[in-house]
């Protein structure tokens, strides 16, 4: 029976509120039990908003920051801190534990708690990472393999701690607004002004929509809806506001805020605003929490499909070019995708959605063939998913990300979501995407087809070997030293073109790729066991190879089927023009 | 004089070099001889007689009556006067070798003239007027008991106290590490040398680091052919070694070493050596060139606080008329890890082995008398040959770089070593070549037997005849190739002799002692106080700071004395460890994380 959960989410703002469908999934499931959450000082004062926490416990690394280091003596002064933390930690005896946090340092921490009972990313006693949860299994591939990933990284977290997001909604716990919002009552008036939020800063600059593009889609929101505009951020983005001041008609109804509000504030401000447009930041996520419609704006590494908001009726702008999104450690010197989207492609879907009450697509976004604009929604599997709002040519990526997320849901186990059927599949994307070009396409599935059928063969080989290499094991015999050496041997060249087919197509390297970390996480050194797992392993890249395998078969015919059901009816006798008549 | 002439004669076959110097020393006439009430020559120093006016063997025999010995001790005797007291040391421990310690010679000439030497021989070893430093490098002084003749002490007590103290140093070197940074020369002969004083340093437990100068040659050459204008190649070059005197000293501040030693031809310009003496420490510099060939020496010489030379005489007392401090007579030596006897392959028989090895660049002398040998089998390696001349055709290497292992397979192959020291303007010896080339110590440390031109300081540090054999002309060195090349057997003992006193005596190793031990006879308090700093051994600051008994303190432990510690030390030796990890592990792997992303 667990009594007492410790959640290690030393991690930045948004990540504290995509944790809080895991911590109410938690708290559900252990409704008696204490929660603490250990986070890091910087959002001390923001954790106090996350529900479900009987105790936080602040880790705070950030008082060494700038000390000198003359004396050489820092490194003791961390090491020190780290014991006594650690220390305190273990005194109050956790029986469970929850890493939200993906660092190496927080996995050294779970293996030095040595709490046996750990959901999330962990450390084995000789200091390698492991994940044992099929779901961290997953989130340690997915970086490499972005184009084909259906899942918003809070799903994969929220699962990964064993809790069912579709039941849990991110959430913040509110305060008294209008106590907190009085300070800024000479500026806004609350109860007439249309109030839009704009955060026009972010993390990374490369991610940043310019001040321009800001200052005149606040222009026309000022003229178009007499809106109220309030510029949000820390005090380091001061400079982008004043920028978007300088550039604007319209100085008087924007409200420089960057740098003025504390974390209270600032969540109270943004659920008074009726829109919160913003980069990808933790703001984002706040109003996600707190129930106010976003539109994002996803440039560079941000990726719509890892981190929109995760809650419905949200829209996102992302460019739809060929290197977009691009991948984490590099850096663009040609930065291109920020200028795809106009300020009049945001404020057309801005003006529709505040006229109707939905989104929907605009005539002026239709013909956008550089631009992705998704929003978010609950599908019919309850889980949150984007909707493409323009009808972009299907390719074969989509077909893949959409194969994936049943896929991935039928083997990264969990029971909560029925399978659905295939159709389902088909329907998706029929609905979201322009499907004529499936002839094509289905080609192209054809020959992923045949390396997963190639895949299958060597799926095959490598049971066979670990067949072999059990037997050997068991029986002891001496003889066979020789032949186990050379199974090792051969496995490894077996691997290793497992691991090249995944090379050449991308689109089943994400099942290379997890067959892959399955096996860096095998434990100990027993021979037995290192085969059964060896077994498993292959057992499940042939099972997952097959299914996948039937998948885009059955996704490809169905929508051929659709496709040429519609082509029939384009050219159904009673449309043809008969001469003469 | 018939006295003298004997034990001169008995001398040479007992001491050979101390005889060769006891004959060649000009008489100072100090020392008055006068006679005792019992009718004994006694010395006497101005009014100082060093032994009893009336019975100096009863004196003797009383002095003596409470020094004793046990097995494991050596007796050490301070002070010769006329050897009473040592005749009475021999008398009571007839089968030990005993040490005689006299710093002035003129008491030696005139105990030679006054005194029948045989009683003495074999017993006794004579250290005669050798600097405490030398005496202590060459012999180990852990056993030494010591008979202090007080009279000579009275006469010589500044050099006694000083050999005292130059014990204590040398005890306190071998039981600390010493952090020493060595500033290579750009290129040159000399770089090997402060090669192998690197690996000498620590081999003998110091910390010794060197600043490679060698990888800006390049830099340095390419001036000279940037601009044929003087006057601008001059402007570069003393920028080139400012520039270089900043890189040092960078690497000086980072090291914080004990010692800063500079071999010849390193790139300090006398505004380098100033301000690295802020680091307030000893800054050394060994020439090991010839210094009427190479004239820098007079330009740096004063702003170093020690200088070591291959040459004495002439070049000390130039020195000390320019404000040399400290100038120090150390010759070169071998190393006996690099200069050793191999084994060598069938490959390297065929390609070393030869009558006559030569192992050496083309100076002028040597291409003018080689060509004496053109009718033995004789091979030549090295640099700067005239390869289209008689001589240059036996260049095996046709002037290209010889790795060192290959000189050893060399030294090692060859019946007969040729060691002919380099000169620019004589046809074959310098009649006055005094220094010792590093290439006879190193012959001889490998096995070899080398043919080698008379020196005058090599005579005290091999036997001729014995240990190594000498020539004085080329006539003479054609003789002994043709007789040494039929006696080889001879030749064989000669240079298993010659391999015995090196090593013994002539190592880098014993260099390096005698030269720390000169260096911090006058700074063992601030060396001990720099030493004894708790910043010296971060570890040991650390374990001080966190307690020896915490648990960090004991894993911290295994990283005392370590050369660099830091953070990353502890990663990596956790990395290359096995099983689980501790908690005290853990903990540095976190705190890694953290320093790497936070600060």
């Amino acid at each position: 029976m667990v009594k007492n959960i410790l959640i290690l989410n030393m991690t930045r703002m948004g990540d504290l509120v995509q944790s809080t469908p895991a911590i109410a999934g938690l708290r559900k499931e252990y409704p008696n039990a204490s929660i603490t959450l250990v986070v890091s000082s910087l959002f001390d004062e923001f954790s106090k908003k996350i529900p479900f926490i009987n105790k936080r416990v602040v880790f705070d690394i950030k008082q060494f920051e700038n000390r000198e280091v003359k004396n050489k003596i820092l490194w003791i002064d961390i090491y020190q801190y780290l014991e006594k933390f650690l220390s305190n930690l273990k005194f109050d005896d956790y029986d469970l534990l929850i890493n939200l946090s993906h660092s190496k340092l927080s996995a050294f921490m779970i293996s030095y708690l040595k709490i046996k009972n750990i959901r999330g990313f962990g450390c084995n006693e000789n200091g390698d990472r492991i994940m044992v949860n099929p779901w961290m299994q997953y989130f340690g591939i997915e970086p490499l393999n972005r184009q084909f990933n259906p899942f918003n990284l809070v799903e994969i977290f929220t699962r990964s701690a064993g809790v069912f997001p579709e039941d849990n909604p991110i959430q913040l716990l509110s305060d008294d607004n209008k106590l907190i919002l009085k300070k800024f009552e000479n500026d806004i008036n609350y109860d007439d002004d249309l109030l839009i939020g704009i955060q026009a800063g972010s993390s990374l600059e490369g991610r940043r929509w310019s001040p321009q593009n800001f200052a005149i889609l606040a222009d026309k929101l000022i003229e178009k809806l007499d809106a109220k505009i309030i510029l949000l951020g820390v005090d380091s983005e001061k400079n982008i506001a004043e920028q978007i001041i300088l550039i604007s008609k319209y100085k008087n109804k924007i409200i420089d805020l960057t740098g003025r509000t504390n974390i209270d504030q600032l969540t109270a401000l943004v659920s008074r605003c009726s829109y919160l447009i913003t980069n990808d930041t933790g703001t984002m996520h706040i109003a996600a929490a707190v129930g106010t419609t976003i539109v994002g704006l996803f440039f560079a590494h941000a990726h719509p499909f890892e981190t929109a908001p995760y809650s419905s009726g949200h829209i996102i702008f992302q460019a739809r070019i060929s290197c977009a999104p691009c991948s984490y450690g590099v850096t663009c010197d040609n930065v291109i995708c920020v200028n795809k989207v106009h300020p009049k492609h945001v404020m057309s879907m801005i003006l529709s959605h505040y006229k109707y009450g939905a989104w929907c697509a605009v005539p002026e976004i239709s013909n956008l063939n550089e631009v992705n604009i998704y929003e978010t929604c609950v599908g019919k599997d309850w889980r949150l998913r984007l909707r493409p709002l323009i009808k972009n040519s299907l390719t074969l990526n989509d077909i893949f990300r959409e194969a994936y997320l049943m896929h991935w849901m039928v083997f990264l186990g969990t029971t909560k979501i029925n399978k659905s059927s295939q159709s389902h599949v088909k329907d998706i994307l029929l609905k979201e995407y322009d499907c004529r070009n499936i002839l094509t396409l289905s080609k192209q599935v054809e020959v992923k087809a045949c390396a997963l059928r190639d895949l299958d063969n060597l799926a095959s080989r490598g049971i066979s070997y670990a067949n072999d290499l059990i037997d050997m094991c068991l029986n002891k015999i001496s003889t066979h030293i020789i032949r186990i050496k050379f199974l090792s041997e051969e496995i490894e060249v077996l691997d290793n073109k497992i691991s090249q087919i995944g090379f050449i197509h991308p689109e089943i390297k994400p099942v290379v790729d997890i067959f892959a970390k399955r096996k860096e996480n095998f434990q100990g050194d027993d021979p037995i066991k290192l085969s059964k797992e060896s077994l498993k392993c292959y057992r499940q890249l042939k099972e997952e190879g097959n299914y996948l395998e039937n998948l885009l078969a059955s996704i490809t015919s169905d929508l051929k089927i659709a496709n040429a059901d519609n082509f029939h009816a384009a050219v159904n006798s009673i449309n043809v023009e008969v001469p003469g008549r | 004089m018939q006295l003298f002439n004997k034990n001169l004669d008995l001398l040479r076959s007992h001491q050979p070099a101390l005889a060769n110097r006891v004959e060649r020393e000009p008489r100072q006439n100090i020392v008055r001889t006068k006679i005792s009430k019992d009718g004994n020559p006694i010395p006497q120093i101005g009014s100082v007689s060093l032994h009893s006016n009336y019975n100096p063997t009863k004196e003797a025999e009383n002095g003596v009556s409470g020094y004793c010995l046990d097995n494991t001790q050596k007796p050490v005797i301070y002070g010769l006067g006329f050897g009473y007291h040592v005749l009475e040391v021999i008398k009571r421990y007839p089968s030990k070798e005993i040490l005689v310690i006299e710093p002035l010679i003129s008491i030696f000439q005139s105990f030679m003239e006054s005194v029948d030497l045989e009683p003495f021989v074999p017993n006794i070893k004579f250290i005669i007027s050798t600097p405490p430093p030398k005496i202590i490098a060459s012999n180990e002084t852990s056993n030494w008991k010591k008979f202090q003749h007080n009279p000579s002490k009275r006469i010589s007590d500044d050099y006694f106290n000083k050999l005292d103290n130059a014990i204590e140093v040398s005890n306190y070197l071998k039981n600390n590490k010493l952090r020493i940074l060595i500033v290579n020369p750009y290129y040159g002969g000399s770089l090997p040398t402060a090669n192998y004083c690197k690996q000498a340093l620590n081999t003998m437990g110091h910390h010794a680091e060197s600043v490679d100068c060698e990888n800006f040659a390049d830099g340095f050459f390419s001036i000279k052919k940037i601009t044929r204008n003087t006057t601008n190649e001059n402007l570069l070059a003393s920028q080139y070694a400012r520039f270089m005197g900043q890189y040092i000293a960078a690497k000086a501040a980072d090291f914080k070493p004990d010692l800063v030693l500079s071999i010849a031809q390193a790139p300090l310009t006398p505004e380098s050596i100033s301000n690295l003496k802020k680091l307030n420490v000893p800054i050394a510099f060994w020439f090991v060139e010839d210094f009427r060939t190479i004239k820098y020496w007079k330009d740096v010489a004063p702003f170093y606080d020690y200088f070591f030379t291959l040459q004495r005489g002439k070049f000390t007392e130039e020195l000390l008329s320019i404000g040399a401090k400290n100038p120090y007579y150390l010759p070169q030596g071998c190393l006996p890890s690099v200069h050793k006897e191999i084994n060598l392959s069938l490959d390297d028989l065929n390609q070393y082995s030869t009558d006559i090895s030569f192992m050496g660049a083309g100076y002028y002398n040597r291409v003018q008398s080689f060509t004496r040998l053109l009718n033995h089998n004789f091979k030549i390696w090295g640099t700067e040959w005239s390869l289209n001349s008689q001589v240059g055709s036996l260049v095996q290497n046709k002037n290209q770089r010889i790795d060192p292992i290959d000189i050893v397979k060399i030294y090692n192959a060859g019946k007969i070593n040729l060691n002919l020291h380099s000169s620019k303007f004589h046809e074959g010896v310098n009649p006055v070549g005094d220094f010792v080339n590093p290439r006879t110590f190193e012959i001889a440390a490998c096995g070899g037997f080398q043919l080698v031109d008379e020196r005058s300081e090599l005579v005290e540090l091999m036997e001729p005849g014995a240990e190594v054999v000498t020539f004085n002309s080329i006539d003479n060195l054609c003789e002994k190739v043709d007789y040494y090349l039929n006696n080889e057997n001879e030749a064989r003992l000669i240079a298993l002799n010659g391999k015995k006193r090196v090593l013994n005596e002539h190592t880098i190793q014993h260099r390096m002692h005698e030269m720390l031990v000169h260096i911090f006879m006058d700074n063992l308090n601030s060396l001990k106080d720099r030493i004894d700093s708790p910043y010296r051994d971060s570890v040991s600051f650390y374990i001080d700071k966190v307690g020896e008994s915490s648990k960090l303190g004991l894993y911290l432990d295994q990283f005392r004395g370590l050369k660099e510690f830091s953070v990353k030390t502890m990663v990596d030796c956790i990395a290359e460890g096995k099983g689980d990890l501790s908690d005290e592990e853990l903990l540095v792997l976190m705190t890694d994380q953290v320093v790497k992303s936070e600060v």
